[in-house]
């Protein structure tokens, strides 16, 4: 438990950043995918889907929609790649990175077929598309380094709080 | 049933998470203007930390920002200079090329004046490195009808004559050669002598002999070919009289004159291709002449066309 909280709070500052950084034109960067990845392959279903869905939930704070939409993509996102992690015995940064990536793509997804099934339905991929190649890149680029700071605050508060299904 | 909803926890806790948020979702997408209670309190929360960290970025942006841009006026200013200097070798080329246009005018000025002489306009390519000679090559040659012992003149007079000449080139010896001899005339007083080149000491002067004491010679007289011999056609401009002695207990004066053409800076020039003209004075064109030459024939035209 006190591991989630201290990985929210991570989450929280670093998607504070984001929001600051996203004042440079051109940047964007989706850190909530990448903390999604993280929990993926580090934490079991329920406490990481829990974990998943405080860290949509932020997102949808500081995305200033309606709350909801990040928070429940963020679950199917994590669930999704959870099943797709059990199916691939591998790990590293490559497998970080491709994770990262997926969880961007999924979390979009998911988010706009939720605002298209349940809300006003007014996101296009096409109004999001210069962003998208960016967040993919800076998804690459930061997964590995996102997940180090997360492992090192797992480190920090100690193991065996919570069963890890992937070890 | 207990035992097989406690078999599911975990599916059902999964769909129960995500269940959750779309229901919130739902509710908030109606009314996007409406923050939740809860979302009030997180906001009120983490919007002072968010302020935080922004005024932190923002300071730290603003710093390299600042930075950037002093490396950047920086750039810029290096840019400027090498593009001032870049404008500045322009202005001198092109600076030089007007000069050079103009010598060629009067290079086609020479040609059209003289028609009966036929010119062939060549650039200077090379100079002698030895120090017993004093030539030029040019690039014109044999294919250009360019042969030994043709005249070279440049927009200022005369400037040696052909001492070989190949292919596509031509060594030219210029007339301050020590080997070089010509018969000149003063052109104020028609006075002949006989010109030789002095070498490289002193530097591009020559010496005009076989002129009596008894003749009216003054510095700042010109001196052009007579075109005796028929080596050059006459009434070329050669040169300016800068010295006039008596040899003494000789009958004869010792002449020091400049040659009009610069033949450090010789670039352009034009080589008579065609038989010298022996009988007619070659005209050159009149502004570029050296004033003391422009004045002696406008008397002498004067004196013709008068009564």
């Amino acid at each position: 438990m006190i591991r989630s909280i201290a990985v929210i709070i991570a989450t929280g500052l670093l998607l504070a950043l984001q929001g600051v950084l996203h004042k440079m034109p051109g940047l964007h960067v989706d850190v909530a995918a990448l903390v999604i990845a993280y929990l993926v392959l580090e934490r079991p279903v329920i406490t990481g889907a829990a974990t998943a869905l405080v860290v949509g939930y932020l997102q949808d704070l500081g995305s200033g929609g309606p709350t909801g939409l990040h928070a429940a993509a963020s679950v199917m996102a994590f669930l999704v790649g959870r099943v797709a992690v059990a199916k691939v015995r591998a790990s590293g940064p490559v497998i970080q990175g491709v994770l990262g990536v997926l969880a961007t793509w999924l979390t979009i997804g998911f988010a706009l077929a939720i605002d298209a099934f349940l809300g006003p339905g007014t996101s296009h991929v096409r109004a999001m598309m210069p962003a998208l190649p960016t967040i993919a890149l800076t998804s690459i680029v930061l997964c590995y380094p996102v997940h180090r700071l997360l492992a090192r605050i797992d480190e920090k508060l100690g193991h065996g709080e919570e069963e890890f299904v992937l070890r | 049933m207990f035992e097989a909803l406690k078999r599911q926890k975990t599916l059902l806790g999964a769909l129960a998470l995500i269940i959750v948020p779309l229901v919130v979702y739902r509710a908030n997408a109606s009314d996007p203007t409406r923050r939740p209670p809860l979302d009030r309190l997180v906001l009120f929360v983490t919007s002072p930390l968010e302020a935080a960290l922004s005024w932190t970025v923002a300071s730290v942006s603003d710093v390299w920002s600042s930075y950037v841009d002093v490396r950047g006026a920086r750039a810029e200013n290096i840019e400027l200079r090498r593009e001032q200097l870049r404008n500045q070798r322009e202005m001198d080329a092109l600076a030089g090329l007007v000069e050079e246009n103009g010598r060629l005018r009067t290079i086609l000025g020479l040609s059209e004046r003289n028609p009966k002489l036929e010119m062939v306009a060549a650039r200077v390519i090379a100079v002698s490195t030895s120090p017993f000679e004093r030539t030029v090559r040019v690039d014109r040659g044999l294919t250009s009808k360019v042969a030994r012992g043709m005249t070279v003149l440049s927009d200022r007079g005369l400037v040696g004559r052909v001492q070989r000449a190949g292919y596509s080139w031509a060594d030219v010896v210029l007339i301050a050669d020590e080997k070089m001899s010509l018969d000149v005339a003063f052109g104020r007083t028609r006075v002949r002598g006989r010109m030789h080149g002095s070498g490289l000491w002193p530097s591009g002067r020559v010496e005009i002999l076989d002129v009596l004491r008894t003749d009216d010679v003054r510095v700042g007289d010109v001196i052009s070919t007579s075109g005796l011999a028929g080596v050059f056609p006459p009434g070329i401009p050669v040169a300016l009289v800068t010295k006039v002695d008596a040899v003494p207990g000789g009958g004869q004066l010792l002449i020091e004159a400049e040659p009009l053409v610069d033949l450090e800076r010789v670039d352009e020039v034009a080589v008579v291709v065609g038989p010298n003209a022996a009988d007619e004075p070659m005209i050159t064109p009149e502004n570029l002449l050296p004033i003391e030459l422009q004045a002696s024939r406008t008397s002498s035209t004067s004196t013709r066309a008068g009564p």
